[in-house]
């Protein structure tokens, strides 16, 4: 650290954190300049605080900044913490050394999709299929991207207000319309108030073998969700529906893995959606189901029970509700099991209101938009 | 740097907050940078304490701006007072001379300053806290980014009012809400985490004087226990002080010997009705036997 020019070298650290996808400019590396200029730059503990603050812009930074900074000041230290823990697991290594690579029967556009660094990453990883991010870092890096796109529909959701007869603003074109009753003198005034309810969203989250690929990102987009609309309820299903809305609610990710893992038994089995809808309709929809809630169901629609159920159970479903909406990952593909798919998902169309792809982050940004326009 | 540090850190402590070097270090960036801090955490973390003990260490007026839904610059940042302006006009022309111009009737004297304004206006650096801003409007976040960052307030009919002196400004969010880009970039920003054991319990030593050590220390060891297990709500640094005075107003030497009496007074911890139940029918003592 102290080798060389230190403003060149803090200098150069900014840019470093620029290309690990943190928002800093010339003003942080300015900022950042001066403090050094103040201090004690031998004690990296304190620089170390200093940039922190600085630089960092949420949680995630926080967290992620640590172990940047070490690994730039002290790549030594590093690569012996690195050699000692590739030993228990190998790809430790290859997640410390960032990059997205090691993708498993991905097709080569799909591999050049995925792989990328620096300011276009997170662009590229909106378009990514989760399917091939075998890299932790990409994989962490997508469910945080997924949970800050369903905190986004409360900003558009909250923004839309209605019509009142009282409030602080004016609402022109109601009072334009009141008007023509009085010859276009504007006697009557109408105002606009900001929408403060938002509906209940009813979660049903697929989490059979066929969808373990995507669990991760639409389970972050859930929690998401959950946060958006408070009056949330979730549940997860395979050949059993289980209700996970307390689990969903925890906001610490650390937390959330370790109670995961004492859920396991709620994870990877056979697929019954029909017998699940009609379990949720039996225990639960007298509860959480009525025509102000929209229910989301994540699912691909491979089912062992007959098709015919799962028509009538989503029939049902539908007449309860205000909306179906289901997200299918299966959606965003161009494979051999995607052409099997299309026909459950031409079936589905008919029968909900709303499809969409959600093996990405830019298909679930359609279901975003569409949630903020109907909520 | 250093100094300005440690001095950071002794008012706190005088102010009654525990504060570790890395917040401290964050705070010292703050009144040298003259930056806003954003300040992120779980409810109970002790975010808004901070900037009350900020005002109390540094001797300084704390103006608080309470954020909501619907928050709109009326509120946050200045009203005309119409009802004296009218009032003006009226007695201008029983006088029979009415205001000269429209500078008379759009003056100060007629402005009423909401928190933003206030704090721009004080003569000595104002600590302002802008509390939950996850909770207000796109448009109320847009508005601040001119305060924040040049530290002067539009008023359309007097023009732009620039601070006397830079407030040191502290916002708040639990995150119900992303918040923007422009936003986060003008702030300084910190992660306040739940306290590890040693942190807590100084704090409870500090806030609930006469406690006895043991007691302090199953306590806090409950809690934090507490806050690895499944909960709607885990019970904040308020709660756990709640916690100790109620224990220690009732007298009681050790946890483990008055088990009736922590579920009793679990209440004091657990805010939902599920969690209490559950806590109720056994699992607190599952807690204390852990920690026994």
């Amino acid at each position: 650290m102290a080798g060389t020019n230190p403003s060149r070298q803090i200098a150069s650290f900014v840019r470093h954190l620029r290309h690990e996808g943190f928002d800093v400019g010339i003003r942080e590396t300015a900022d950042a300049l001066r403090v050094a200029g103040n201090q004690n730059l031998l004690d990296n503990r304190l620089l170390c605080s200093c940039l922190r603050g600085l630089c960092c812009r949420d949680r995630s930074d926080w967290h992620r900044f640590e172990e940047i900074f070490q690994a730039f000041w002290f790549p030594q230290s590093v690569a012996v913490r690195e050699d000692a823990a590739a030993r228990i697991d190998p790809r430790i290594g290859q997640l410390r050394r960032g990059g997205v690579t090691g993708i498993a029967g991905a097709s080569q556009s799909d591999e050049e999709l995925v792989r990328g660094g620096g300011a276009g990453r997170q662009r590229t990883l909106a378009r990514a299929d989760f399917r091939f991010l075998t890299d932790l870092l990409g994989q962490r890096e997508m469910e945080e991207l997924a949970g800050r796109l369903a905190l986004r529909i409360r900003r558009r959701a909250t923004r839309r207000r209605r019509e009142r007869y009282c409030g602080r603003v004016v609402h022109m074109r109601g009072t334009f319309r009141r008007s023509l009753a009085t010859g276009g003198l504007p006697l009557h005034l109408r105002y606009l108030a900001p929408r403060l309810e938002l509906p209940r969203l009813v979660l049903l989250q697929d989490v059979s073998h066929s969808m373990a690929g995507y669990s991760p990102l639409l389970t972050r987009f859930a929690r998401g969700l959950m946060r958006v609309f408070p009056r949330s309820e979730a549940f997860v299903f395979h050949t059993q529906l289980y209700r996970v809305s307390n689990l969903y609610r925890e906001t610490d990710v650390l937390e959330l893995r370790r109670r995961l893992e004492q859920y396991q038994h709620l994870w990877l089995g056979g697929t019954q959606i029909a017998e699940s809808l009609r379990r949720f309709q039996e225990l639960y929809a007298s509860r959480f189901a009525n025509r102000q809630c929209l229910v989301l169901i994540m699912s691909d629609g491979f089912d062992t029970d007959d098709p015919h159920d799962l028509a009538k159970q989503l029939t049902l479903l539908r007449e309860r509700v205000r909306q179906v909406v289901w997200i299918n990952p299966m959606l965003g593909r161009r494979d051999a099991a995607n052409e099997v798919n299309g026909d459950v998902t031409r079936g589905l169309a008919a029968l909900v209101d709303f499809v969409a792809p959600g093996h990405s982050l830019e298909g679930l940004e359609t279901v975003a938009a569409y949630l903020a326009q109907h909520c | 740097m250093q100094r300005t540090i440690e001095d950071v850190h002794d008012r706190l402590n005088a102010a009654g907050y525990v504060a570790d070097t890395t917040l401290a270090t964050t705070l010292s960036l703050l009144l040298q940078l003259e930056r806003p801090l954003l300040i992120e955490g779980d409810a109970g973390v002790g975010k808004t304490e901070l900037a009350k003990a900020l005002a109390r260490g540094f001797d300084s007026r704390l103006i608080r701006l309470q954020c909501y839904e619907g928050l709109d610059t009326a509120t946050a940042v200045y009203e005309w007072n119409y009802p004296h302006q009218l009032l003006a006009i009226k007695l201008h022309e029983s006088a029979d001379h009415a205001p000269s111009s429209e500078d008379d009737i759009f003056s100060e004297r007629f402005l009423l300053a909401r928190p933003l304004l206030q704090a721009i206006q004080e003569t000595r650096p104002a600590v302002l806290l802008i509390d939950e801003i996850d909770r207000a409007d796109e448009a109320f976040e847009a508005y601040l980014l001119e305060v924040l960052s040049d530290f002067q307030i539009s008023i359309p009919e007097i023009g732009t009012v620039k601070a006397r002196s830079i407030p040191r400004v502290v916002l708040t969010s639990n995150s119900t809400r992303e918040l923007s880009d422009a936003l986060r970039r003008r702030c300084l920003y910190h992660y306040l985490d739940y306290p590890d054991m040693e942190k807590e319990l100084s704090i409870v030593h500090r806030r609930v004087p006469g406690i006895e050590g043991n007691l302090a220390r199953q306590i806090v060891g409950f809690v934090q226990s507490l806050r690895q297990r499944e909960l709607r709500k885990r019970p904040g640094i308020a709660e756990t002080l709640d916690w100790a005075s109620a224990l220690s107003t009732l007298e009681v030497r050790s946890l483990v010997e008055a088990p009736e009496l922590v579920e009793n007074t679990l209440a004091c911890l657990l805010k939902t009705e599920e969690d209490l139940k559950a806590y109720r029918e056994g699992a607190a003592r599952e807690v204390l036997a852990a920690i026994a």
